[in-house]
């Protein structure tokens, strides 16, 4: 499908799904992660709970996404790419993303989006500077793909929080699963 | 580190002309100030020059100065808000008038439905040199700022506004204001 | 990228994409690392094959002071949220003179930008405190609920005796959803100048009654 026309899908999910308030979603989402600083006082972890969290939601909300958003089959790891950046992140997020920087395996590709619903307002002090506010994101990618016989790292590596102009989520392709019974996501 | 998403603040098309001695133009805006409901002071910037401050004057001086005078309207933002009161609650837009004249400047008040009073001190000769549509549009501009900044995780609703971000925003509109 | 976005205050999101948000944020309280006594799982056997004994077990003062507490943290989070926001949804608005006048605030205005609905029934006895009523609160019955439907493997039992993590991570009881409202509630009243405790009753269904009883004079 062609990235057109996976736009329109996109947009026509997020037409057609139940919306709240993006700042509803920003403000639950920013008091539960200055609630983690308090609680674990540590960059690394609170990244590492941000994307467990986020697998967690990952491997529930692909279900939604499969029923709601009339997106074909992946073909390739490409596909992927794309449906998560012009359908999922637009039903989910409101706003798409773009796939770039291709690696020549093809096995990795960049996410790139300049808006962030959950950060909009956001200013991170700079002893938090090692946090990833968004973390969650990657979590959930690799919790969706998981569900769909994906394993794949996804890790941030540029965000506008940080003073970039944007912000960069890399996806790893690290091998394709077999079907196999629900996993435990404790 | 500081974000600065286009959060809302509708500029108006003034071009930056402003009162001033010398080349360097003053702006007109010479403070604004966000109070708490129980009077703690959760932000207040000066803009010196508009402030009409002598040559010499330190900033912790004419800081210290305007915070005098933007405490000092606070007993007028009182007896206008009993005033509001004898109003229609329909009628209410926050906007208490001018609420001094001190110097070179005028006070203006508003407050919001959740009791924070903004001030703002616009350079000026008298009460009458601003119409109150002009500094309403102001204020709403400072409350968007101020819900901005409220939006941010990291900044505190009861404690001072400690924001790259919102001050940019203040400086931005004070710049476009002239 | 984005040219035509619609103003902050306008933007929106998936309804589930706050769910399952929510689902996390009240499982990391109640049921997870975020609680107060959270006990992790521990493995079931030690390599030489005898058994672990059981985590001791809270009296029952204590458990109950455990999960008042993780509740109260959960409705923290509420509180800030609601704290913020009503700053948003208060703007141009008719000022409030009294606290009723909030609470009808907080029934409309701030019950449409977060619900999406007014609340249906508001009661109050003159003396400080108010009952809200929402037939169809729209935070009960949505994901959980299908969470019940799946199958669930026991999880490790947690101090209080609740499941803790569970094998499919994030199952919770219907009271447990309604704690961060109260919170939402409170922290919203409290910016209108309305201090007061807020404590909710799931009535039967999706309807549930948030009571508001005002504090000092």
């Amino acid at each position: 499908m062609s990235k057109a026309s996976l736009s329109k899908l996109g947009d026509a999910a997020f037409e057609r799904t139940d919306k709240v308030s993006a700042e509803l979603l920003a403000l639950t989402y920013g008091s539960f992660v200055r609630q983690l600083l308090i609680d674990y006082e540590d960059a690394e972890e609170v990244n590492a709970q941000l994307a467990k969290m986020g697998y967690n939601i990952g491997v529930r909300l692909v279900d939604d996404f499969l029923a709601k958003s009339n997106a074909p089959p992946c073909a390739s790891f490409a596909d992927t790419a794309d449906i998560v950046a012009k359908v999922a992140f637009k039903m989910f997020l409101g706003v798409p993303a773009l796939v770039g920087s291709w690696s020549s395996d093809r096995r990795t590709f960049s996410l790139v989006f300049t808006d962030n619903p959950l950060a909009e307002f956001t200013e991170l002090p700079e002893k938090w500077g090692g946090v990833w506010y968004s973390n969650v994101l990657c979590g959930v990618i690799k919790g969706a793909l998981e569900m769909v016989q994906m394993e794949v790292d996804a890790r941030f590596v540029r965000c506008t929080l940080r003073g970039e102009d944007l912000n960069e989520i890399r996806v790893t392709l690290l091998q394709v699963l077999q079907e196999k019974p629900p996993v435990d996501d404790e | 580190m500081a974000t600065s998403s286009g959060a809302g603040v509708t500029s108006t098309s003034r071009s930056g002309a402003g009162v001033g001695s010398g080349s360097r133009p003053v702006g007109r805006v010479a403070c604004a100030a966000v109070i708490n409901h129980n009077n703690a002071p959760l932000f207040l910037k000066v803009f010196k020059d508009a402030a009409g401050s002598l040559p010499r004057q330190t900033d912790a001086v004419v800081r210290m100065q305007m915070h005098e005078v933007v405490y000092n309207s606070l007993d007028v933002v009182e007896e206008r808000l009993v005033a509001l009161r004898a109003q229609s609650a329909r009628d209410n837009d926050g906007f208490l008038g001018c609420l001094a004249v001190v110097g070179p400047m005028s006070l203006y008040g508003f407050v919001t439905n959740t009791h924070l009073k903004f001030i703002i001190a616009l350079r000026s000769t008298g009460p009458h040199d601003y119409k109150d549509s002009t500094v309403k549009a102001l204020f709403r501009k400072l409350h968007a700022a101020v819900i901005g900044a409220f939006l941010n995780p990291f900044t505190l609703p009861d404690a001072p506004i400690v924001s790259a971000g919102f001050e940019a925003r203040v400086d931005e509109i004070a710049r476009r204001f002239g | 990228m984005n040219s035509a976005r619609p103003p902050p205050h306008k933007r929106q999101v998936a309804e589930s994409s706050l769910d399952f948000l929510m689902m996390q944020v009240v499982t990391y309280f109640l049921h997870g690392p975020g609680a107060a006594a959270y006990v992790p799982p521990v493995p079931s056997a030690v390599p030489d094959g005898n058994a672990l004994p059981p985590p001791p077990l809270l009296s029952p003062a204590d458990a109950a002071a455990a999960a008042a507490e993780t509740r109260r943290r959960l409705e923290g989070v509420g509180y800030d949220v609601g704290h913020r926001l009503v700053e948003r949804y208060a703007v141009e608005k008719e000022r409030m003179d009294s606290d009723l006048e909030a609470v009808k605030f907080v029934c409309r205005d701030f019950w449409e930008g977060v619900f999406k609905k007014h609340v249906d029934v508001l009661r109050t006895n003159h003396k400080g405190l108010y009952v809200l009523t929402d037939n169809k609160f729209r935070w009960l019955g949505r994901v959980w609920a299908d969470e019940d439907s799946e199958e669930g493997g026991a999880g490790a039992v947690g101090a209080d005796g609740a499941e803790v993590g569970g094998a499919i991570g994030g199952r919770g009881k219907p009271e447990d959803y309604v704690v961060f409202p109260c919170g939402l509630i409170c922290g919203a009243l409290t910016r209108l100048g309305v201090r007061c405790r807020v404590t909710a009753e799931i009535a039967g269904g999706a309807q549930c009654k948030f009571s508001v009883q005002v504090i000092g004079g």
